[in-house]
C-alpha cells in the first residue's frame, strides 16, 4: 500500500552521495538508528540524524539536498505540498482533536467510566532529551533553505508544539514567518511576525521582525 | 275542466284574497342557519347546506358529516305549533377530493291556499271550499370536487315538486251541489352548478348558477302554468372577508336582485354572534329584513340559532292574487312570501372532526435500519415526507412515524415546521426503535406510516403509507460511523474478558507508573486478546457483516472489522478511549480497511516515554483541550503480538496520513468510539 501512495507524491528514493562523520539513518517506524554509508537509498518513511561536526549529501533527481551537523530530517517532508494540502495540513492540529459529543447524536454507553483517580501511583519522571527538538529544527531550516517552505512550517510547528524546551527557539518561529511569506500566506505571515513582536526578543531581533511586519502591512 | 278560459276566469274572480296558511314557515335559506343569520353565505358555505346556498361549499366537508335542523315560526295569525323537522342530511368525503351529500327536507314545503265560498241565492247556504298551490323541494343530493387545496366545484340536484289542487263548486238548479277537485302535478331536477375560489386566508368567493339545467318529469298544463313554481336561471356572487381573527363579513347578490350582507364574530373557540341584513327580493322595501344569530361548537357538534325579521311582514302573510302572481315563487327558501322566524340547527361532524389542513404529498426513506445503530434514528432523520399547507392559513407541521412490532408508539419529530399558505417542504421524520429490533435475524421488509399534522392538533392531518427495509441484526451499511455501534463494552462477556485479565495481571498493572498504565493495560489486554483469537481472512464471508464482541469471543475469531470492534469494546469496558481509523483509498476501493488507536492518555509532552519515533504515535487533543498520545494498532496482526500490531498500526497511519495525506484529502477517517 506504500509504495502506491507514494509514488504519486515522491517520484522516486532518495540516494546518499556524501557521508561525513556520524550519520544515522531510522527506517520508518522502527525506534533504533543505524549508520548510513554512501550509495544508500532512503525511503520516505525515513529520518536521518547527523551528529556533532557530521553533515550528509542525498539527492533526488539530480537535485543535491545538503544535511548539516545535529539535524533531524524526514525523509517525507522532502517534497512540494499544495497550498491546499498545506493549509489542511496546518489545520491537522484541529482535524485530529478528538470532537466534541454531538448534542443530538446519542452516545453509545460506557462500560466503565473511571471517576477518580489512583492516588497511590506515581508519575514517571520524564527526562527529555532537549537536542531532539533542537535537531528536528535544524531539519526544518534544511527544508526552508531548500524551498520545501510547506513542510518546513509543518515541521515548524510540530516541533514547537511537541517539544516544550525549543517554544522559545524564535529563530525557528521567525523562519516559519519567512516562509508564510515566502508562500504570499501575508495574512498568516503577519500573525506570525505579530505573536513574535509580543516576545520578548533580543533588540536586534526585535528589530528584524517589526521591519518584516512593516513592510507586509504596507504592502497590504 | 281547470284549463279552459271560463274556469279559470271563474277562479280569480272567486279569490278575493290569497291568504297564505302555512303548516310550516320558512326561512331565507334554512338549510343553513348560519347562512340565514348572516344573510350571505355563497362565499363561506361549508356545510350540507351548501347543497342549495352554493354546492361548491361540499369540499369543505372533511368526512362523514351529519346535520339537522329544526325551526318554528312567529307569526301574529298562525299560533305558534312547537318546533318540526325541517331538514335532515348528510355529506361524505372519500378519495380525498370527493364530496357527496344528501338532504332530506320535509320542511321545504310551502302552500298557498286560496279560500273561496259559493252563496246560494235567496238566503240559501253558504259552501265553503279551498283551492291549494303546493310547492315541494324535499330532496336534494349534492356533489363537491375539489379542484385544488383553494378551488372548489360543486354541483347539485333540487326534487321540485309543484301540486295544484283546484275545488270546484258545480251547483244544480240552483238549490244543491257538489264540490268537484282537479288536481295538476308537474316534477323535475333543479341543477345548480357553484365554484368557490379561497386565495388567501382572508378572501373567499364563491358564485352559484342556481336553476342552470332542469330535468323535467311532467309539466303543468297551459292554464294553470303562470301558478307554478319559477325557474328563472339566476347568477349569485359572494364574498367573504376575514377582517381579523374574530370578524369576517360576507356579502351576495344575484341577477334577480337579491342579496344580503352580514357580519359574524367569533368569540373564542366556541361562540359565534351574527348579524345580517336581507335586500330586494320583490320586496316593497330594498331592505327587506334583518337577522341576527348565535352559533355554538363544542368538538364535533355544532349548535346555530336564527332570527330573521322581516319588516313588511304583512305583505308577506296576506298578499293579494295580483301580487302573488306579479312575484311569483322561485325560491322555496326565500321568496317575497317567507315570514319571520327563529331557525335552530344541530350538526355533528363523524370520523375526521376537523378540517385537513396539511397534506402528505410524498415519503422518502433515506436509509435502511440497522439493527446495531437502531439508536442514531433518535437523533439522524430515517426520512423525510414533503408535506404541502392545504390551508388558506400559515401552519406548523410535525410530521410522525411509526412502523409495528419495533416501535412502542410513533416518533414526533422534534420541532414544527412553519409553513405559509399553499406552499410546501420537506419535513425530516426520526424513529425511536424499541429493543425487539436488535433481534431481527436477517433483513425483513416492513410496512411503515408517516403522519403529518399541524400543532397543535391532537389528530393527524394525513397520513401516508411507506416501506422500510430492516436489516439483520449483524449487517453492517459499511460506514465507519456506524461500526462503532457494535462497540458492546458494558457487554457481559467483554467486561468478563476484561476483568479476568486485568486480574490476572493486577501485579504487573500496580508496578506500572502512573502515566504508562493505560498504554500497558491496553497491550496486556491485547496480548492476551491474541492468545485466545484468531484473525479470519474471508472477505466474502464478512462483507456488511459485523460480529458483535460477544459473539467473536465465542467463535474465538473475526475478521478485520469484528476484531476492531471487539478489542475496542474491550478497551472501552476498562475506560481507554478508542477510535477508527477508516482508509477509502480513491479509485482502489478494495484496499479499503479499518484499523484503530487508543488513548494512552499520556501527555504529549512526555513522548519520550512511549516512544523516540513520533512517527509510532499520534498527537490528539482532547475534548479538554490537552494534547495526548495515542497508539495506532493493526488487530489483523493480532498473531504476532502488541509490539507487531503498533509497528504496522503506525506505518499505515503514517503511509496513509502523513505520505499519503488521506485525512486531508478525505479518503481516511477517524471515527472516535467513545469520545468523554
Amino acid at each position: 500500500m506504500l509504495s502506491l501512495l507514494v509514488l504519486p507524491l515522491l517520484a522516486s528514493d532518495f540516494a546518499v552521495k556524501a557521508v561525513k562523520g556520524s550519520v544515522e539513518v531510522r527506517r520508518g517506524v522502527m525506534e533504533e538508528w543505524k549508520k548510513v554509508k554512501i550509495g544508500d537509498l532512503l525511503k520516505p518513511e525515513d529520518s536521518m540524524r547527523t551528529g556533532p561536526g557530521a553533515s550528509a549529501t542525498i539527492e533526488i533527481d539530480k537535485r543535491k539536498l545538503v544535511v548539516p551537523e545535529l539535524t533531524i530530517l524526514d525523509i517525507s517532508d522532502v517534497r512540494q505540498l499544495t497550498q491546499e494540502d498545506f493549509l489542511l495540513k496546518l489545520a491537522m492540529e484541529n482535524i485530529l482533536a478528538v470532537p466534541p459529543r454531538e448534542k443530538d447524536e446519542l452516545a453509545i454507553p460506557s462500560a466503565t467510566v473511571l471517576h477518580g483517580d489512583n492516588k497511590s501511583k506515581t508519575d514517571l519522571p520524564v527526562s527529555s532529551d532537549g537536542r531532539v527538538g533542537e535537531m528536528q529544527l535544524h531539519g526544518a531550516r534544511v527544508l526552508y533553505d531548500n524551498s520545501y517552505f510547506a513542510t518546513s512550517i509543518l515541521k515548524s510547528k510540530e516541533t514547537l508544539r511537541t517539544h516544550p524546551e525549543v517554544r522559545s527557539n524564535y529563530d525557528a518561529r521567525f523562519t516559519v514567518a519567512m516562509a508564510f511569506e515566502k508562500m504570499k500566506l501575508t495574512k498568516e505571515a503577519i500573525t506570525e511576525y505579530s505573536l513574535l513582536s509580543k516576545e520578548d526578543l533580543p533588540a536586534p531581533q526585535a528589530k528584524k521582525v517589526q521591519s518584516a511586519l512593516d513592510k507586509l502591512k504596507q504592502g497590504k | 275542466m281547470f284549463p279552459t278560459k271560463l274556469r279559470l276566469y271563474n277562479l280569480r274572480r272567486a279569490v278575493i284574497l290569497l291568504h297564505i296558511a302555512t303548516f310550516s314557515v320558512f326561512g331565507q335559506h334554512l338549510s343553513s342557519v348560519r347562512g340565514s343569520a348572516l344573510g350571505a353565505f355563497t362565499a363561506l358555505s361549508d356545510d350540507i347546506g351548501s347543497i342549495d346556498w352554493n354546492p361548491a361549499g361540499l369540499v369543505s366537508i372533511r368526512d362523514w358529516d351529519l346535520t339537522s335542523s329544526i325551526y318554528g315560526s312567529f307569526r301574529r295569525d298562525v299560533p305558534l305549533k312547537g318546533l318540526s323537522l325541517y331538514t335532515a342530511g348528510t355529506a361524505k368525503r372519500f378519495l380525498d377530493v370527493h364530496v357527496i351529500a344528501g338532504n332530506y327536507s320535509p320542511g321545504l314545503d310551502l302552500e298557498f291556499v286560496v279560500p273561496s265560498s259559493f252563496q246560494f241565492p235567496d238566503g240559501g247556504p253558504k259552501i265553503d271550499y279551498d283551492k291549494r298551490i303546493t310547492y315541494r323541494e324535499q330532496y336534494a343530493l349534492g356533489y363537491g370536487y375539489q379542484i385544488t387545496p383553494t378551488v372548489g366545484l360543486g354541483l347539485s340536484a333540487r326534487f321540485r315538486e309543484q301540486l295544484i289542487t283546484d275545488a270546484q263548486f258545480v251547483a244544480d238548479l240552483g238549490t244543491t251541489g257538489s264540490i268537484k277537485t282537479s288536481t295538476y302535478t308537474a316534477n323535475g331536477w333543479n341543477i345548480d352548478i357553484g365554484l368557490n375560489w379561497k386565495p388567501s386566508s382572508e378572501w373567499s368567493f364563491g358564485v352559484v348558477a342556481k336553476n342552470l339545467f332542469r330535468l323535467t318529469e311532467s309539466e303543468l298544463p297551459e292554464g294553470v302554468l303562470e301558478y307554478g313554481l319559477r325557474n328563472v336561471k339566476t347568477l349569485r356572487v359572494g364574498a367573504a372577508y376575514q377582517a381579523s381573527s374574530m370578524t369576517t363579513v360576507a356579502m351576495d347578490f344575484d341577477t334577480q336582485a337579491m342579496g344580503g350582507a352580514g357580519t359574524e364574530w367569533n368569540l373564542g373557540d366556541r361562540w359565534a354572534l351574527r348579524q345580517g341584513i336581507l335586500f330586494g327580493g320583490h320586496s316593497t322595501q330594498f331592505v327587506a329584513g334583518i337577522s341576527a344569530g348565535v352559533g355554538f361548537a363544542f368538538g364535533p357538534a355544532k349548535l346555530n340559532f336564527s332570527y330573521i325579521h322581516f319588516l313588511n311582514e304583512s305583505s308577506r302573510s296576506q298578499p293579494t292574487l295580483d301580487a302573488f302572481l306579479d312575484r311569483g315563487v322561485q325560491d322555496l327558501g326565500y321568496n317575497a312570501f317567507t315570514p319571520s322566524q327563529l331557525n335552530l340547527s344541530a350538526s355533528f361532524s363523524l370520523g375526521r372532526t376537523r378540517e385537513t389542513v396539511a397534506k402528505i404529498e410524498y415519503v422518502q426513506i433515506l436509509s435502511e435500519v440497522y439493527p446495531s445503530s437502531y439508536q442514531v434514528h433518535a437523533a439522524r432523520p430515517l426520512g423525510k415526507a414533503r408535506v404541502r399547507n392545504v390551508s388558506a392559513k400559515p401552519i406548523s407541521v410535525k410530521v410522525s412515524f411509526f412502523v409495528e412490532q419495533y416501535m412502542d408508539s410513533p416518533t414526533e419529530s422534534p420541532r414544527a415546521v412553519y409553513l405559509e399558505p399553499n406552499t410546501e417542504t420537506d419535513v425530516p421524520f426520526y424513529a425511536i426503535f424499541n429493543e425487539a429490533i436488535r433481534f431481527v435475524p436477517s433483513m425483513v421488509l416492513r410496512a411503515a406510516d408517516v403522519f403529518v399534522k399541524a400543532s397543535p392538533a391532537e389528530d393527524y392531518d394525513d397520513k401516508s403509507q411507506t416501506r422500510l427495509i430492516i436489516r439483520g441484526r449483524n449487517d453492517w451499511d459499511g460506514d465507519a460511523l456506524t461500526l462503532r455501534y457494535f462497540v458492546t463494552s458494558a457487554d457481559a462477556d467483554v467486561m468478563r474478558f476484561t476483568r479476568n485479565v486485568m486480574s490476572q495481571y493486577k501485579d504487573t498493572i500496580a508496578a506500572v507508573a502512573k502515566q504508562l498504565e493505560k498504554f500497558r493495560s491496553a497491550r496486556l489486554l491485547f496480548n492476551e486478546f491474541a492468545s485466545r483469537l484468531t484473525y479470519v481472512n474471508d472477505p466474502k464471508a464478512s462483507k456488511d457483516r459485523v460480529q458483535f464482541p460477544t459473539e467473536t469471543l465465542a467463535l474465538r475469531g473475526g475478521d478485520c472489522d469484528d476484531m476492531t470492534v471487539c478489542f475496542s469494546s474491550l478497551l472501552a469496558s476498562i475506560g481507554i478511549n478508542t477510535a477508527f481509523i477508516d482508509v477509502i483509498p480513491p479509485q482502489r476501493l478494495d484496499d479499503a480497511h479499518i484499523f484503530m488507536m487508543f488513548d494512552t492518555e499520556v501527555p504529549a509532552s512526555q513522548t519520550s516515554i512511549i516512544s523516540d519515533n513520533p512517527k509510532r504515535y499520534i498527537i490528539r487533543k482532547n475534548e479538554r483541550g490537552e494534547e495526548t498520545i495515542w497508539i495506532p494498532v493493526e488487530t489483523t496482526a493480532i498473531t504476532d503480538g502488541f509490539q507487531k500490531a503498533w509497528e504496522l498500526g503506525a506505518k499505515e497511519y503514517f503511509d496513509d496520513v502523513e505520505v499519503g495525506l488521506g485525512i486531508v484529502r478525505g479518503w481516511v477517517r477517524l471515527v472516535d468510539v467513545m469520545p468523554q
